[in-house]
Order: C-alpha cells, then structure tokens, then sequence
C-alpha cells in the first residue's frame, strides 16, 4: 500500500515536470498582395454605411486647375497655392494685420493636386490632418532663425525673398528691405507648426498669438470656393521667391 | 555549439518534411495533419502595420497603389486561412488612424469595428493614433474588440490612464502554444501635435521591452515573444528603430514594425544581445500586403531536451 502511495505520488511528480514547452522550428515568411480578391460581404455591409455620406462630401467639384500643382520642386507650385490660401483665410481670421509672412512644412502636404477638376477629396489627400489655422508675431531675430531650415527643407512660405548658394543663405528679403533683428513679424501658419512641430521651434514662444478654429483642410476648400466664386482657374506658379544657385 | 544544432535539427526538418510531401504528394492541408500527428504545433501570424484608414482599396486613377488594399478584401482572406489553420494570431504595428477621409469623419470608429469583425488579437499604438488625441482613443475604444498593448508609454495623466483596454504585455494560448506579444511606441514629440500628447510619457523603449520580454519568457514562460513595434525599421542616425531595438534585445523572437512603411520581402535577422537570431518584419501601409509567417514548433520537455543534444543526423 505504501509503496504505492509512493509511485502514485512520483508518477504525478514526473508528469507534472514533464509538462511540455514548444521549440520554434521553422518560420515561413510570406505576404499576400491585396489586388483582385474577393471582398467580405459583412465587412462591405459595414463599410457601406459609412461609405454614402464619405463619398456624398468628397466627390464634390470645388475648383479647376490649369496644370498639375506639385508639391516636391525646389520652389513648389503647390507650396506657394498653400500660403497664398492661407493668406487670404488669415485676412478674413484675424484681427492682427497686415500679415507679412505665411509659413508651411513641406511634410505637411501630402499628394500633388491633379490637372482639372478639384474634389474635396483631392483636398483631404493633400491634407488628412485637423490642424488649424494659427496667426503668430515673432521676432526678427526668431524669423532669421528659421531660415537656413526654410532653405534647406524646402519648405512652402509666403512673404520673403531668399538667395541661396547650394544650402548656404545669400540674401533674404521681406518687402524689399532686409530683416530687422528687433521689428515684430506677423506670421500665419498651423497651430502643428506653431507649436514647434516638424521642427519649427522658432515659431515656439511668440510674442503674440492668435488662434482661429479654421481647419487648414477648410481654408484650402473656402480658397478653392472662392476661386470659382470668382470665375477664377487655379493657375499653378513660382515667383523666384526661392532663388539657389550652384 | 548550440547552433551547430538548431542547423541540424533545421535541416532534418526540413528534409523529412520535404519527402514526407513529394512521396505523398500531398497537400499543404494533409502536411499540417500529418505535422500535427508527429508532435509538431502550427502557429498563423497574420499581421499589418499603418493601415491609415484605407478603408477602400485605393482609387483606380492612384499612380501607383491602384485598386490595391482594402479591409473588406482583407476580411475574406483572413477568412479564409482561418479556415484551413487553427491557430491564428492576428497583429497589427500602429498607424490604423489618419490618411483618407473616413478618419476625418469617423474618427476611427470603422476601422475599430472592421478590424473587431476581422477578429484581430492585439495591436499597438502608432503616432497618428494619438491624432485626435488620448480622449478620441477612448470614445473610439468601445468599437474594439481587441488588445491594445503598449509597455513605453506612462497614460497616468491622460484619458487613458487604467484604460482596461491597454496593457504592457498579453499572453495567448493558441492550441497548445503559449504566445507572448509585447508592444512599444515611438517618441511622438515632433509628430504628434503637443496638444493631443499632452500627458503622454515616453520611456526607453528597448529598457521596458527587455524587461517585459523577460517577464514572458522567463517567468510565464512563453514559447514564443512578438514585440509589436512602431518604432521604425531603421535610421540613418542612431534613433532607436528595430534594428537597433533588436540588436540590444533579449528574450525577443519577433519584431513586427510600422511607421517607415517599410516593405519586407524577407525578414531581416539581427543577432541579439545573447547572439539569438531576432526576425524583423513589416508590411508597407495601407493594407497593400497582409503579411503571413507559419511557424512550426515542436513539444519537448526537459527530458526530451536533455535527449536531443545527443541527435546527430
């Protein structure tokens, strides 16, 4: 009886310690391209909710372009389009004007604006983000800093004049005149930018700040509204604002 | 030493299975039963990285994604494999949010439900998840029917703090297979906007990987770790990426990335902090692929692994 009690309790022991683990083999790694299958019936009755008032606003016609706009060029059509529909919006926004500068990030235009018919959705492509439209003044000393990154980044702005060699600054212009270290700037941008997004730090501690609760998706759109209001096209341009030589 | 085997054992495996199926001539479906039979487990990872919303595949006039992705396509293929493997993992690497308009109307409340239908297992948080911020996260969360995991990010002063939702590790049980997935986050200063983050700690992501790493391996003794990472795949600068991440890794098997949007043929291998091979995987974006590893395992106990040093084929 005992001797059993004993092999009883050693069998559950050796099971117990015997429970088993699993050793990795073998790894196959592989993808499915997603191009011609079939689609789920309950996931295409999920979609197709969402899918009528999604498609209802974006296939909307706002605006004709005469040409392409592209966003990567040293001094992009799209780039100047943005700011110059940034500063009509900022006109209209706020208070504290005239606005001499209109600053962009580059990254933050997503896709080139096709040739022809505008669609809201093509706007949404462009820009995906709820930012919004900010009005900040900063100081010439702060906007000196911005520009070797305005340079070397390429990114869109409005307001200035700037000559460069390669990446090296040559010369920058507002207005004509120099930049004066220790005169206030009013600039307009995205409140992303203004609070030191994609490295825009000298937007960071203004002297002034003014906010709106404008969209810059919808300050592209009332641009485009306003165009076409206007019989106008949207004729993609650059204006030597951007000047670098070899 | 230790290698020398692994390679034989590879090697054997991958003889004996190779003429088990070319005597048989039989299919992939009658190879896992007959794996099944001789002690070997099947594991499915399925996985995406940066889906951005791309609900629908892209438009038929998009110069280089036409008519690829999409959830309800995605849907029906998982569907289907799960019809034919039994242990299925499903894994996503961040970035559902942000990208076409059904995330500025919807605020990610479809792409939660459509990833629910598609029974994901567990995902982690990418930066543009956080851009509508921690609050929408939560008004979002209750369309999710899955695990948020995450081990580098403090919540303590944000919406999300003691979210039962989100934790630093999960394990799941997959037929007899004990998996463990632990998930980190990339730094979201400069690209999140400071307003939506406000709250969010980061923390050394490859300090709080290790350590949950261990704590699934050693202690819950995982037979396999997956770290779910939105890191980025790798930098020309020393950031912290995966391959930085899994060169000073332990415990870590798996490294499913995102963010770079980075399109892996094949995995990439980096020899840990111990020289353990850690594989490093990611999908592009937009749910163009839907990635897939099959991972054979074998039962051992420590009897049986004590026997196995002496195998020389």
């Amino acid at each position: 009886m005992k001797a059993r009690v004993i092999y009883l309790f050693l069998s559950i022991l050796i099971i117990s310690s015997c429970s088993k683990n699993y050793l990795k083999q073998k790894a196959d790694f592989t993808h499915y391209s997603l191009k011609q299958d079939p689609e789920s019936e309950n996931a295409k009755i999920t979609i197709a909710e969402y899918k009528i008032k999604v498609d209802a606003e974006t296939k909307k016609v706002i605006a004709s372009s005469y040409d392409i706009l592209i966003k990567d060029a040293e001094e992009s059509p799209l780039g100047n389009f943005v700011c110059d529909a940034l500063k009509y919006n900022g006109e209209k926004e706020f208070k504290n004007l005239p606005i001499d500068i209109v600053l962009f990030n580059r990254g933050g235009l997503r896709v080139n604006l096709p040739k022809g018919d505008i669609k809201i959705i093509n706007i949404f492509e462009l820009m995906p983000f709820e930012n919004e439209l900010i009005l900040v003044k900063i100081s010439g000393e702060k906007l000196t800093e911005a520009l070797q990154t305005l340079l070397e980044k390429r990114h869109p702005f409005l307001g200035l004049k700037i000559k460069a060699q390669n990446n090296t600054l040559v010369e920058t212009t507002i207005n004509g005149s120099f930049i004066d270290k220790t005169k206030i700037y009013t600039v307009v941008t995205s409140d992303y930018l203004a609070n030191g997004g994609d490295n825009f730090l000298f937007l960071k501690a203004p002297v002034a700040i003014e906010k709106s609760s404008l969209k810059i998706r919808d300050a592209l759109i009332n641009y485009c509204n306003y165009l076409t209001e206007n019989k106008k096209q949207i004729i993609p341009y650059t204006d030597g604002r951007l000047q670098i030589s070899k | 030493m230790g290698d020398f085997k692994f390679q034989n054992r590879r090697e054997f495996l991958k003889f004996t299975l190779g003429s088990a199926a070319a005597i048989y001539g039989l299919n992939s479906h009658a190879q896992n039963n007959l794996l099944f039979e001789k002690g070997f487990t099947k594991l499915t990872i399925l996985y995406t990285n940066d889906q951005h919303s791309r609900i629908e595949p892209f438009p038929d006039n998009d110069a280089k994604y036409a008519g690829e992705g999409g959830f309800a396509k995605r849907a029906s293929l998982i569907e289907k494999i799960r019809a034919e493997d039994k242990n299925v993992l499903l894994l996503d690497a961040g970035d559902i949010f942000q990208g076409t308009p059904y995330f500025n109307y919807y605020h990610g409340e479809i792409e939660y439900k459509l990833m629910s239908l598609m029974q994901y297992d567990a995902v982690t948080f990418g930066n543009h998840d956080f851009d509508l911020g921690c609050e929408n996260i939560v008004t979002q969360m209750p369309h999710a029917n899955f695990d948020f995991i995450n081990c580098n990010y403090g919540f303590e002063d944000t919406a999300l703090v003691k979210n039962k939702k989100i934790s630093p590790y999960k394990i799941y049980k997959k037929g007899p297979l004990k998996i463990g997935v632990l998930g980190v986050g990339i730094d979201l200063e400069n690209l999140v906007d400071i307003k939506y983050t406000k709250g969010i700690i980061y923390k050394d992501p490859i300090v709080n990987a290790n350590k949950i790493a261990s704590i699934l391996k050693n202690e819950e003794k995982c037979d396999y770790v997956i770290c779910l990472s939105h890191l980025g795949y790798k930098y020309d600068t020393t950031k912290v990426s995966d391959m930085v991440l899994a060169g000073r890794s332990e415990n870590i098997d798996l490294i499913i990335g995102g963010h770079t949007h980075t399109f892996l043929e094949a995995p990439q291998i980096v020899l840990n902090s111990n020289g353990k091979e850690v594989q490093i995987t990611q999908v592009g974006w937009a749910g163009i692929w839907l990635g897939k590893i099959e991972i054979l395992f074998s039962s051992y106990n420590k009897k049986s692994l004590q026997n196995n040093k002496n195998i020389r084929i």
